[in-house]
Protein backbone atom coordinates (compact mmCIF):
# COMPACT_ATOMS: atom_id res chain seq x y z
CA UNK A 1 0.00 0.00 0.00
CA UNK A 2 1.11 3.52 -0.68
CA UNK A 3 1.38 6.07 2.09
CA UNK A 4 -0.02 9.58 2.17
CA UNK A 5 3.48 10.88 1.54
CA UNK A 6 3.63 8.97 -1.73
CA UNK A 7 0.24 10.28 -2.82
CA UNK A 8 1.30 13.84 -1.96
CA UNK A 9 4.53 13.43 -3.90
CA UNK A 10 2.71 12.03 -6.93
CA UNK A 11 0.16 14.84 -6.88
CA UNK A 12 2.89 17.47 -6.60
CA UNK A 13 4.80 15.91 -9.46
CA UNK A 14 1.72 15.72 -11.68
CA UNK A 15 0.69 19.30 -10.93
CA UNK A 16 4.19 20.60 -11.70
CA UNK A 17 4.41 18.54 -14.85
CA UNK A 18 0.99 19.60 -16.14
CA UNK A 19 1.63 23.25 -15.27
CA UNK A 20 5.06 23.11 -16.92
CA UNK A 21 3.55 21.58 -20.04
CA UNK A 22 0.64 24.03 -20.21
CA UNK A 23 2.77 27.11 -19.53
CA UNK A 24 5.61 25.73 -21.65
CA UNK A 25 7.91 26.53 -18.73
CA UNK A 26 11.29 24.84 -18.81
CA UNK A 27 11.84 25.98 -15.20
CA UNK A 28 8.82 24.05 -13.96
CA UNK A 29 9.78 20.99 -15.96
CA UNK A 30 13.34 21.09 -14.61
CA UNK A 31 11.85 21.36 -11.13
CA UNK A 32 10.13 18.04 -11.82
CA UNK A 33 13.46 16.27 -12.38
CA UNK A 34 14.58 15.69 -8.74
CA UNK A 35 10.98 14.84 -7.80
CA UNK A 36 10.78 12.39 -10.70
CA UNK A 37 13.94 10.55 -9.64
CA UNK A 38 12.79 10.62 -6.03
CA UNK A 39 9.50 9.11 -7.27
CA UNK A 40 11.51 6.38 -8.95
CA UNK A 41 13.04 5.31 -5.62
CA UNK A 42 9.71 5.76 -3.86
CA UNK A 43 8.15 3.18 -6.21
CA UNK A 44 10.65 0.46 -5.30
CA UNK A 45 9.44 -2.47 -3.20
CA UNK A 46 7.51 -5.71 -3.39
CA UNK A 47 5.00 -7.11 -0.94
CA UNK A 48 6.82 -9.33 1.57
CA UNK A 49 5.35 -12.59 2.86
CA UNK A 50 5.44 -12.72 6.61
CA UNK A 51 5.07 -15.50 9.19
CA UNK A 52 5.00 -14.69 12.91
CA UNK A 53 5.48 -17.32 15.58
CA UNK A 54 5.23 -16.58 19.28
CA UNK A 55 7.01 -18.61 21.98
CA UNK A 56 4.57 -20.26 24.41
CA UNK A 57 3.58 -18.25 27.43
CA UNK A 58 2.66 -19.66 30.86
CA UNK A 59 -1.05 -19.66 31.75
CA UNK A 60 -0.45 -18.23 35.21
CA UNK A 61 1.94 -15.69 36.62
CA UNK A 62 2.48 -13.90 39.88
CA UNK A 63 2.06 -10.13 40.29
CA UNK A 64 5.35 -8.26 40.39
CA UNK A 65 7.27 -10.97 38.53
CA UNK A 66 8.83 -10.44 35.12
CA UNK A 67 7.41 -12.35 32.16
CA UNK A 68 9.69 -12.73 29.12
CA UNK A 69 7.77 -12.50 25.82
CA UNK A 70 9.41 -13.42 22.53
CA UNK A 71 8.37 -14.09 18.96
CA UNK A 72 10.05 -14.79 15.63
CA UNK A 73 9.28 -13.04 12.35
CA UNK A 74 10.15 -14.85 9.13
CA UNK A 75 9.91 -12.79 5.94
CA UNK A 76 10.23 -13.78 2.33
CA UNK A 77 11.26 -10.93 0.06
CA UNK A 78 11.76 -8.44 2.95
CA UNK A 79 11.35 -4.67 2.55
CA UNK A 80 13.89 -2.15 3.84
CA UNK A 81 12.75 -2.17 7.45
CA UNK A 82 10.05 -3.43 9.77
CA UNK A 83 8.09 -1.69 12.46
CA UNK A 84 6.91 -4.26 15.00
CA UNK A 85 4.49 -3.69 17.84
CA UNK A 86 3.13 -6.26 20.25
CA UNK A 87 0.14 -5.14 22.27
CA UNK A 88 0.40 -5.91 25.97
CA UNK A 89 -1.22 -4.23 28.94
CA UNK A 90 0.73 -3.57 32.09
CA UNK A 91 4.21 -2.31 32.69
CA UNK A 92 5.92 -3.16 29.45
CA UNK A 93 9.54 -2.48 28.59
CA UNK A 94 9.90 -1.63 24.90
CA UNK A 95 7.43 -3.77 23.03
CA UNK A 96 8.09 -1.61 19.96
CA UNK A 97 10.82 -2.63 17.53
CA UNK A 98 12.43 -1.09 14.47
CA UNK A 99 14.25 -3.84 12.65
CA UNK A 100 16.23 -4.05 9.41
CA UNK A 101 14.56 -6.07 6.68
CA UNK A 102 16.15 -9.46 7.34
CA UNK A 103 14.65 -12.80 6.42
CA UNK A 104 14.41 -13.85 10.08
CA UNK A 105 14.23 -11.64 13.15
CA UNK A 106 13.72 -12.45 16.80
CA UNK A 107 12.08 -9.99 19.14
CA UNK A 108 11.90 -10.25 22.90
CA UNK A 109 10.84 -7.97 25.71
CA UNK A 110 9.69 -8.17 29.30
CA UNK A 111 6.37 -7.47 30.96
CA UNK A 112 6.16 -6.69 34.65
CA UNK A 113 3.00 -8.52 35.65
CA UNK A 114 0.12 -6.77 37.37
CA UNK A 115 -2.76 -8.57 39.04
CA UNK A 116 -5.63 -9.47 36.70
CA UNK A 117 -5.95 -11.04 33.31
CA UNK A 118 -3.16 -10.00 30.96
CA UNK A 119 -3.78 -10.24 27.23
CA UNK A 120 -0.72 -10.27 25.00
CA UNK A 121 -1.15 -9.71 21.30
CA UNK A 122 -1.87 -9.23 18.46
CA UNK A 123 1.58 -8.68 16.98
CA UNK A 124 1.49 -6.08 14.22
CA UNK A 125 4.32 -5.97 11.67
CA UNK A 126 4.54 -3.13 9.15
CA UNK A 127 7.11 -3.35 6.39
CA UNK A 128 8.31 -0.04 4.94
CA UNK A 129 10.73 1.12 2.33
CA UNK A 130 13.31 3.61 3.59
CA UNK A 131 11.49 6.60 2.07
CA UNK A 132 8.30 5.46 3.85
CA UNK A 133 6.25 5.76 0.68
CA UNK A 134 5.00 2.17 0.71
CA UNK A 135 4.01 -0.17 3.53
CA UNK A 136 2.61 -3.66 3.96
CA UNK A 137 0.94 -4.72 7.19
CA UNK A 138 0.77 -8.20 8.67
CA UNK A 139 -0.45 -9.30 12.06
CA UNK A 140 -0.63 -12.36 14.27
CA UNK A 141 -4.22 -11.99 15.37
CA UNK A 142 -4.24 -14.62 18.11
CA UNK A 143 -3.84 -13.32 21.64
CA UNK A 144 -2.36 -15.11 24.63
CA UNK A 145 -3.90 -14.79 28.06
CA UNK A 146 -1.97 -14.92 31.30
CA UNK A 147 -3.86 -14.95 34.60
CA UNK A 148 -1.82 -12.94 37.07
CA UNK A 149 -2.46 -13.90 40.68
CA UNK A 150 -1.44 -11.69 43.62
CA UNK A 151 2.09 -12.06 44.93
CA UNK A 152 2.39 -14.94 47.40
CA UNK A 153 5.13 -14.25 49.96
CA UNK A 154 6.79 -17.29 51.48
CA UNK A 155 5.77 -16.89 55.14
CA UNK A 156 6.85 -18.86 58.17
CA UNK A 157 4.02 -20.75 59.94
CA UNK A 158 1.64 -18.16 61.39
CA UNK A 159 1.79 -17.46 65.10
CA UNK A 160 -1.86 -17.95 66.05
CA UNK A 161 -3.28 -18.95 69.39
CA UNK A 162 -6.96 -19.74 68.81
CA UNK A 163 -9.30 -20.53 71.69
CA UNK A 164 -11.00 -23.29 69.71
CA UNK A 165 -9.17 -25.94 67.74
CA UNK A 166 -10.22 -28.98 65.78
CA UNK A 167 -9.57 -32.61 66.76
CA UNK A 168 -6.84 -33.13 64.15
CA UNK A 169 -3.20 -32.66 65.02
CA UNK A 170 -1.48 -29.74 63.36
CA UNK A 171 0.86 -26.89 64.14
CA UNK A 172 -1.13 -24.56 66.41
CA UNK A 173 -1.03 -24.69 70.23
CA UNK A 174 -4.48 -25.83 71.37
CA UNK A 175 -4.50 -24.96 75.12
CA UNK A 176 -5.17 -28.67 75.75
CA UNK A 177 -2.91 -31.51 76.84
CA UNK A 178 -1.86 -33.89 74.12
CA UNK A 179 0.95 -34.62 71.69
CA UNK A 180 3.26 -31.66 71.46
CA UNK A 181 6.59 -30.24 72.52
CA UNK A 182 5.74 -27.33 74.84
CA UNK A 183 5.25 -28.03 78.56
CA UNK A 184 1.59 -27.65 79.53
CA UNK A 185 0.95 -29.12 83.04
CA UNK A 186 1.80 -31.81 85.61
CA UNK A 187 -0.39 -34.78 86.50
CA UNK A 188 -0.21 -37.98 88.51
CA UNK A 189 1.62 -40.88 86.97
CA UNK A 190 -0.55 -43.60 85.48
CA UNK A 191 0.78 -47.03 84.63
CA UNK A 192 1.70 -47.07 80.98
CA UNK A 193 3.10 -43.50 80.89
CA UNK A 194 6.49 -43.20 79.20
CA UNK A 195 9.40 -43.03 81.66
CA UNK A 196 10.93 -40.09 79.81
CA UNK A 197 7.82 -38.04 80.57
CA UNK A 198 8.20 -38.47 84.33
CA UNK A 199 9.23 -35.20 85.96
CA UNK A 200 11.72 -36.55 88.51
CA UNK A 201 12.28 -33.26 90.33
CA UNK A 202 8.53 -32.70 90.82
CA UNK A 203 8.11 -36.36 91.82
CA UNK A 204 10.70 -35.98 94.61
CA UNK A 205 8.99 -32.78 95.75
CA UNK A 206 5.47 -34.35 95.83
CA UNK A 207 6.61 -37.73 97.11
CA UNK A 208 4.87 -39.61 94.28
CA UNK A 209 5.46 -40.03 90.59
CA UNK A 210 4.38 -37.05 88.51
CA UNK A 211 4.27 -36.88 84.74
CA UNK A 212 4.75 -33.89 82.40
CA UNK A 213 1.90 -33.04 80.06
CA UNK A 214 2.51 -31.22 76.81
CA UNK A 215 0.34 -28.80 74.90
CA UNK A 216 -1.30 -30.50 71.95
CA UNK A 217 -0.63 -29.02 68.54
CA UNK A 218 -3.86 -29.00 66.56
CA UNK A 219 -5.41 -27.49 63.50
CA UNK A 220 -8.10 -24.85 63.49
CA UNK A 221 -10.54 -23.10 61.20
CA UNK A 222 -9.08 -19.88 59.87
CA UNK A 223 -11.26 -17.42 57.99
CA UNK A 224 -9.73 -14.67 55.94
CA UNK A 225 -11.90 -11.56 55.83
CA UNK A 226 -10.74 -9.15 53.16
CA UNK A 227 -11.77 -5.51 53.06
CA UNK A 228 -11.89 -4.50 49.36
CA UNK A 229 -13.89 -1.30 49.74
CA UNK A 230 -13.40 1.60 47.36
CA UNK A 231 -11.01 3.37 49.79
CA UNK A 232 -8.48 0.68 48.84
CA UNK A 233 -8.00 2.22 45.39
CA UNK A 234 -5.19 4.42 46.74
CA UNK A 235 -1.98 4.32 44.71
CA UNK A 236 -1.06 4.25 41.06
CA UNK A 237 0.97 1.35 39.76
CA UNK A 238 0.23 -0.86 42.76
CA UNK A 239 -2.79 0.05 44.84
CA UNK A 240 -3.38 -0.43 48.53
CA UNK A 241 -5.80 -3.23 47.61
CA UNK A 242 -2.99 -5.03 45.78
CA UNK A 243 -1.01 -5.07 49.03
CA UNK A 244 -4.06 -6.39 50.89
CA UNK A 245 -4.47 -9.09 48.24
CA UNK A 246 -0.79 -10.04 48.49
CA UNK A 247 -1.28 -10.41 52.23
CA UNK A 248 -4.46 -12.47 51.74
CA UNK A 249 -2.76 -14.80 49.24
CA UNK A 250 0.36 -15.23 51.39
CA UNK A 251 -1.57 -15.87 54.60
CA UNK A 252 -3.89 -18.31 52.79
CA UNK A 253 -0.91 -20.30 51.55
CA UNK A 254 0.73 -20.29 54.99
CA UNK A 255 -2.51 -21.34 56.76
CA UNK A 256 -3.12 -24.22 54.37
CA UNK A 257 0.52 -25.31 54.63
CA UNK A 258 -0.06 -25.73 58.38
CA UNK A 259 -2.90 -28.20 57.68
CA UNK A 260 -5.66 -25.83 58.84
CA UNK A 261 -9.02 -25.39 57.22
CA UNK A 262 -9.36 -22.08 55.48
CA UNK A 263 -12.50 -20.08 54.79
CA UNK A 264 -12.65 -16.87 52.81
CA UNK A 265 -14.87 -13.84 52.67
CA UNK A 266 -14.21 -10.61 50.78
CA UNK A 267 -16.47 -7.60 50.56
CA UNK A 268 -16.33 -4.90 47.91
CA UNK A 269 -19.46 -3.97 45.94
CA UNK A 270 -20.51 -7.61 46.36
CA UNK A 271 -19.50 -10.58 48.49
CA UNK A 272 -17.13 -13.39 47.64
CA UNK A 273 -17.02 -16.32 50.03
CA UNK A 274 -15.79 -19.89 50.27
CA UNK A 275 -16.56 -22.38 53.01
CA UNK A 276 -13.56 -23.73 54.94
CA UNK A 277 -11.55 -26.41 53.21
CA UNK A 278 -7.98 -27.68 53.17
CA UNK A 279 -7.03 -28.65 49.64
CA UNK A 280 -4.65 -27.07 47.16
CA UNK A 281 -7.57 -26.68 44.80
CA UNK A 282 -9.23 -24.55 47.47
CA UNK A 283 -6.17 -22.27 47.50
CA UNK A 284 -6.44 -21.92 43.72
CA UNK A 285 -10.11 -20.97 44.09
CA UNK A 286 -9.16 -18.26 46.57
CA UNK A 287 -6.39 -16.98 44.27
CA UNK A 288 -8.88 -16.91 41.41
CA UNK A 289 -11.19 -14.68 43.44
CA UNK A 290 -8.29 -12.47 44.50
CA UNK A 291 -7.33 -12.02 40.84
CA UNK A 292 -10.72 -10.52 39.98
CA UNK A 293 -11.51 -8.32 42.97
CA UNK A 294 -11.62 -4.58 42.34
CA UNK A 295 -11.82 -1.82 44.96
CA UNK A 296 -15.51 -0.94 44.99
CA UNK A 297 -18.46 -0.65 47.32
CA UNK A 298 -18.89 0.70 50.81
CA UNK A 299 -20.09 -2.15 53.04
CA UNK A 300 -19.30 -1.64 56.71
CA UNK A 301 -17.59 -4.23 58.90
CA UNK A 302 -20.23 -3.92 61.64
CA UNK A 303 -22.78 -5.02 59.02
CA UNK A 304 -20.55 -7.79 57.64
CA UNK A 305 -20.05 -9.33 61.11
CA UNK A 306 -23.51 -10.88 61.03
CA UNK A 307 -22.72 -12.50 57.71
CA UNK A 308 -19.44 -13.89 59.06
CA UNK A 309 -21.14 -15.41 62.09
CA UNK A 310 -23.79 -16.93 59.79
CA UNK A 311 -21.31 -18.54 57.39
CA UNK A 312 -18.44 -19.62 59.62
CA UNK A 313 -18.19 -21.54 62.89
CA UNK A 314 -17.98 -19.34 65.95
CA UNK A 315 -14.62 -19.70 67.65
CA UNK A 316 -12.76 -19.76 64.33
CA UNK A 317 -9.65 -17.69 63.95
CA UNK A 318 -10.46 -14.64 61.82
CA UNK A 319 -7.74 -12.87 59.88
CA UNK A 320 -9.10 -9.45 58.98
CA UNK A 321 -7.07 -7.80 56.23
CA UNK A 322 -8.01 -4.16 56.07
CA UNK A 323 -6.29 -0.75 55.92
CA UNK A 324 -8.77 0.27 58.68
CA UNK A 325 -10.18 3.16 56.64
CA UNK A 326 -13.66 1.90 57.45
CA UNK A 327 -15.03 4.09 60.28
CA UNK A 328 -16.86 1.07 61.70
CA UNK A 329 -13.70 -1.06 62.03
CA UNK A 330 -13.59 -0.81 65.82
CA UNK A 331 -17.28 -1.59 66.23
CA UNK A 332 -17.00 -4.46 63.78
CA UNK A 333 -14.05 -6.03 65.58
CA UNK A 334 -15.79 -5.56 68.94
CA UNK A 335 -18.87 -7.29 67.55
CA UNK A 336 -16.88 -10.20 66.12
CA UNK A 337 -15.02 -10.61 69.41
CA UNK A 338 -18.33 -10.67 71.24
CA UNK A 339 -19.54 -13.39 68.85
CA UNK A 340 -16.63 -15.58 69.98
CA UNK A 341 -14.12 -15.20 67.15
CA UNK A 342 -10.39 -14.83 67.68
CA UNK A 343 -9.19 -12.03 65.50
CA UNK A 344 -5.88 -11.15 63.87
CA UNK A 345 -5.97 -7.79 62.09
CA UNK A 346 -3.39 -7.33 59.33
CA UNK A 347 -3.48 -3.72 58.24
CA UNK A 348 -1.38 -2.37 55.37
CA UNK A 349 -0.70 1.19 56.48
CA UNK A 350 -2.36 3.69 54.10
CA UNK A 351 -0.39 6.57 55.63
CA UNK A 352 3.12 5.40 54.78
CA UNK A 353 1.78 4.17 51.44
CA UNK A 354 0.25 7.52 50.51
CA UNK A 355 3.22 9.46 51.82
CA UNK A 356 5.29 8.35 48.84
CA UNK A 357 2.71 9.84 46.44
CA UNK A 358 2.24 13.30 47.99
CA UNK A 359 4.36 16.47 48.11
CA UNK A 360 6.48 15.89 51.16
CA UNK A 361 6.26 19.45 52.44
CA UNK A 362 5.63 20.81 55.92
CA UNK A 363 1.80 20.71 55.57
CA UNK A 364 1.74 17.09 54.44
CA UNK A 365 4.23 16.25 57.16
CA UNK A 366 1.89 17.75 59.76
CA UNK A 367 -1.11 15.89 58.25
CA UNK A 368 0.87 12.66 58.29
CA UNK A 369 1.71 13.04 61.96
CA UNK A 370 -1.92 13.72 62.87
CA UNK A 371 -3.09 10.70 60.86
CA UNK A 372 -0.42 8.50 62.41
CA UNK A 373 -1.58 9.51 65.89
CA UNK A 374 -5.19 8.70 64.97
CA UNK A 375 -4.16 5.34 63.54
CA UNK A 376 -2.02 4.49 66.56
CA UNK A 377 -5.01 5.28 68.79
CA UNK A 378 -7.30 3.07 66.70
CA UNK A 379 -4.75 0.23 66.76
CA UNK A 380 -4.40 0.45 70.54
CA UNK A 381 -8.21 0.32 70.88
CA UNK A 382 -8.35 -2.68 68.54
CA UNK A 383 -5.66 -4.47 70.55
CA UNK A 384 -8.19 -4.82 73.34
CA UNK A 385 -10.05 -7.32 71.19
CA UNK A 386 -7.61 -8.52 68.56
CA UNK A 387 -3.98 -8.99 67.66
CA UNK A 388 -3.05 -6.11 65.37
CA UNK A 389 -0.29 -6.18 62.78
CA UNK A 390 0.42 -2.67 61.45
CA UNK A 391 2.14 -3.42 58.14
CA UNK A 392 4.38 -0.82 56.59
CA UNK A 393 4.06 -1.84 52.93
CA UNK A 394 7.68 -0.91 52.22
CA UNK A 395 8.70 -3.91 54.34
CA UNK A 396 8.06 -7.57 53.49
CA UNK A 397 4.95 -8.97 55.18
CA UNK A 398 6.89 -11.70 57.01
CA UNK A 399 8.65 -9.21 59.30
CA UNK A 400 5.63 -7.66 61.08
CA UNK A 401 3.89 -11.06 61.22
CA UNK A 402 6.89 -12.61 62.98
CA UNK A 403 6.85 -9.78 65.53
CA UNK A 404 3.24 -10.44 66.59
CA UNK A 405 2.69 -10.44 70.34
CA UNK A 406 0.35 -13.34 71.02
CA UNK A 407 -0.21 -12.73 74.70
CA UNK A 408 -2.22 -9.57 74.33
CA UNK A 409 -4.02 -8.12 77.36
CA UNK A 410 -7.54 -9.54 77.70
CA UNK A 411 -10.52 -7.54 78.78
CA UNK B 1 20.44 10.79 15.61
CA UNK B 2 22.49 13.82 16.48
CA UNK B 3 24.44 13.19 13.27
CA UNK B 4 21.20 13.32 11.24
CA UNK B 5 20.23 16.57 12.96
CA UNK B 6 23.67 18.01 12.27
CA UNK B 7 23.44 17.06 8.57
CA UNK B 8 20.02 18.77 8.27
CA UNK B 9 21.47 21.90 9.85
CA UNK B 10 24.50 21.79 7.53
CA UNK B 11 22.35 21.28 4.39
CA UNK B 12 20.01 24.09 5.37
CA UNK B 13 22.97 26.25 6.38
CA UNK B 14 24.58 25.81 2.97
CA UNK B 15 21.27 26.75 1.32
CA UNK B 16 21.02 29.78 3.57
CA UNK B 17 24.55 30.96 2.72
CA UNK B 18 23.92 30.39 -0.97
CA UNK B 19 20.63 32.33 -1.06
CA UNK B 20 22.46 35.48 0.04
CA UNK B 21 24.13 35.49 -3.37
CA UNK B 22 20.72 35.50 -5.11
CA UNK B 23 18.91 38.69 -6.12
CA UNK B 24 15.60 37.45 -4.62
CA UNK B 25 15.58 38.98 -1.13
CA UNK B 26 12.33 37.43 0.09
CA UNK B 27 13.56 33.97 -0.77
CA UNK B 28 16.50 34.60 1.56
CA UNK B 29 14.05 35.47 4.32
CA UNK B 30 12.02 32.31 3.60
CA UNK B 31 15.08 30.09 3.77
CA UNK B 32 16.25 31.85 6.95
CA UNK B 33 12.82 31.20 8.44
CA UNK B 34 13.03 27.56 7.37
CA UNK B 35 16.49 27.27 8.91
CA UNK B 36 15.15 28.58 12.24
CA UNK B 37 12.16 26.23 12.01
CA UNK B 38 14.50 23.27 11.48
CA UNK B 39 16.63 24.28 14.45
CA UNK B 40 13.58 24.62 16.74
CA UNK B 41 12.06 21.35 15.42
CA UNK B 42 15.26 19.47 16.14
CA UNK B 43 15.97 21.11 19.47
CA UNK B 44 12.44 20.75 20.85
CA UNK B 45 11.79 17.44 19.06
CA UNK B 46 8.48 18.67 17.60
CA UNK B 47 7.49 16.07 15.02
CA UNK B 48 4.80 18.35 13.62
CA UNK B 49 7.62 20.72 12.55
CA UNK B 50 8.34 18.56 9.49
CA UNK B 51 4.93 19.41 7.99
CA UNK B 52 5.51 23.14 8.52
CA UNK B 53 8.92 22.66 6.92
CA UNK B 54 7.25 21.00 3.92
CA UNK B 55 4.69 23.78 3.53
CA UNK B 56 7.26 26.57 3.61
CA UNK B 57 9.55 24.59 1.30
CA UNK B 58 6.76 24.56 -1.32
CA UNK B 59 6.31 28.33 -0.86
CA UNK B 60 10.06 28.79 -1.33
CA UNK B 61 10.09 26.71 -4.48
CA UNK B 62 7.15 28.70 -5.94
CA UNK B 63 9.16 31.82 -5.21
CA UNK B 64 12.18 30.34 -7.03
CA UNK B 65 10.08 29.64 -10.10
CA UNK B 66 8.42 33.06 -10.08
CA UNK B 67 11.73 34.90 -9.99
CA UNK B 68 13.33 32.69 -12.64
CA UNK B 69 16.28 31.53 -10.59
CA UNK B 70 18.81 29.48 -12.60
CA UNK B 71 17.63 25.88 -13.16
CA UNK B 72 20.67 24.13 -11.70
CA UNK B 73 20.17 26.15 -8.54
CA UNK B 74 16.50 25.12 -8.51
CA UNK B 75 17.48 21.45 -8.71
CA UNK B 76 20.00 21.85 -5.89
CA UNK B 77 17.44 23.62 -3.72
CA UNK B 78 14.66 21.08 -4.27
CA UNK B 79 17.04 18.17 -3.67
CA UNK B 80 18.41 19.88 -0.57
CA UNK B 81 14.91 20.49 0.79
CA UNK B 82 13.88 16.90 0.04
CA UNK B 83 17.01 15.61 1.77
CA UNK B 84 16.33 17.85 4.76
CA UNK B 85 12.78 16.53 5.01
CA UNK B 86 14.04 12.94 4.82
CA UNK B 87 16.65 13.65 7.48
CA UNK B 88 14.01 15.18 9.73
CA UNK B 89 11.95 12.02 9.33
CA UNK B 90 15.08 9.96 9.95
CA UNK B 91 15.76 11.95 13.11
CA UNK B 92 12.26 11.45 14.52
CA UNK B 93 11.92 7.85 13.37
CA UNK B 94 15.10 6.69 15.02
CA UNK B 95 14.83 8.76 18.20
CA UNK B 96 12.20 6.34 19.55
CA UNK B 97 13.27 3.91 22.30
CA UNK B 98 13.03 0.38 20.90
CA UNK B 99 13.31 -3.17 22.18
CA UNK B 100 16.44 -4.31 20.38
CA UNK B 101 18.96 -1.49 20.24
CA UNK B 102 21.66 -3.55 18.50
CA UNK B 103 19.47 -4.28 15.47
CA UNK B 104 18.24 -0.73 15.53
CA UNK B 105 21.81 0.58 15.20
CA UNK B 106 22.30 -1.73 12.22
CA UNK B 107 19.11 -0.33 10.67
CA UNK B 108 20.23 3.27 11.27
CA UNK B 109 23.52 2.64 9.43
CA UNK B 110 21.68 1.02 6.50
CA UNK B 111 19.15 3.83 6.34
CA UNK B 112 21.83 6.56 6.42
CA UNK B 113 23.82 4.85 3.67
CA UNK B 114 20.65 4.47 1.59
CA UNK B 115 19.85 8.19 1.89
CA UNK B 116 23.38 9.19 0.90
CA UNK B 117 23.32 6.94 -2.16
CA UNK B 118 19.76 7.85 -3.19
CA UNK B 119 20.24 11.60 -2.96
CA UNK B 120 23.58 11.40 -4.77
CA UNK B 121 21.80 9.49 -7.55
CA UNK B 122 18.86 11.97 -7.60
CA UNK B 123 21.19 14.96 -7.83
CA UNK B 124 23.42 13.30 -10.44
CA UNK B 125 20.51 12.09 -12.57
CA UNK B 126 18.73 15.44 -12.42
CA UNK B 127 21.84 17.31 -13.51
CA UNK B 128 22.49 14.68 -16.16
CA UNK B 129 19.00 15.06 -17.61
CA UNK B 130 19.20 18.84 -17.45
CA UNK B 131 22.53 18.72 -19.26
CA UNK B 132 21.06 16.38 -21.86
CA UNK B 133 18.19 18.73 -22.66
CA UNK B 134 19.92 22.11 -22.20
CA UNK B 135 23.53 21.75 -23.29
CA UNK B 136 23.28 18.98 -25.85
CA UNK B 137 19.97 20.47 -26.96
CA UNK B 138 18.55 16.99 -27.27
CA UNK B 139 14.96 16.86 -28.48
CA UNK B 140 12.77 13.90 -29.33
CA UNK B 141 10.48 16.20 -31.30
CA UNK B 142 9.87 19.90 -31.94
CA UNK B 143 6.75 19.87 -29.78
CA UNK B 144 7.33 20.24 -26.03
CA UNK B 145 4.31 18.00 -25.34
CA UNK B 146 5.72 15.16 -27.39
CA UNK B 147 9.11 15.62 -25.73
CA UNK B 148 7.60 15.47 -22.27
CA UNK B 149 5.45 12.47 -23.18
CA UNK B 150 8.37 10.52 -24.70
CA UNK B 151 10.60 11.34 -21.75
CA UNK B 152 7.92 10.21 -19.27
CA UNK B 153 7.34 6.99 -21.18
CA UNK B 154 11.07 6.32 -21.22
CA UNK B 155 11.30 7.04 -17.52
CA UNK B 156 8.47 4.68 -16.60
CA UNK B 157 9.84 2.02 -18.93
CA UNK B 158 13.19 2.16 -17.11
CA UNK B 159 11.36 2.16 -13.77
CA UNK B 160 9.39 -0.99 -14.48
CA UNK B 161 12.33 -2.65 -16.17
CA UNK B 162 14.40 -2.15 -13.04
CA UNK B 163 11.61 -3.44 -10.82
CA UNK B 164 11.24 -6.49 -13.05
CA UNK B 165 14.99 -7.13 -12.97
CA UNK B 166 15.15 -6.72 -9.20
CA UNK B 167 12.47 -9.38 -8.62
Amino acid sequence: MYTLKFLGLTSLLLILFVLGAILRSGDLLSLCLPLLFYFFFAMQGEEPETAIERARLPKRGMAGSILPVSFTISVENPANFMEVFDRAKGVVENNYFLLPGDSQSECSYHVKLRRGVLEIGPVIVQHYNFLRTQFWEHSLKTTDTVVVIPKVHDLKPLQLRPRHTRVFYGMLPSRKAGIGEEFFALRDYYPGDEYRKINWKASSRYGQLVTNEYEAMKTTDVVIVLDARRENALGEEKTLLDYSLDAAASISAAVLKGGNRLGFLAYSDSFYWLYPSTTRRHLLKILEILTDIQPKGSFRLDYIKNLISAFFTRGSQLVLISPLLDPSSLMGVQGLYALGFDILVVSPSPITFQWSYCDQDIYHELARRVLERERALLCSQLQEYATVVDWNTEQPLGKPLSEVRLFRPRR
Amino acid sequence: MKAAGAVVVVVMGVLLVKVFTLPAKYFTILIAFLFCAVLITLYKRIEFGKYIFLLFSILGVIYLVTFRVPRHWMIITVTGLLLSYELLEFFFRHSTPVGDEEKHQKLIRRHALYLVVVFAVILGSSFGTLFLFERVAFRFSESIYVNALVFSLLFFAVLYLLRYVST
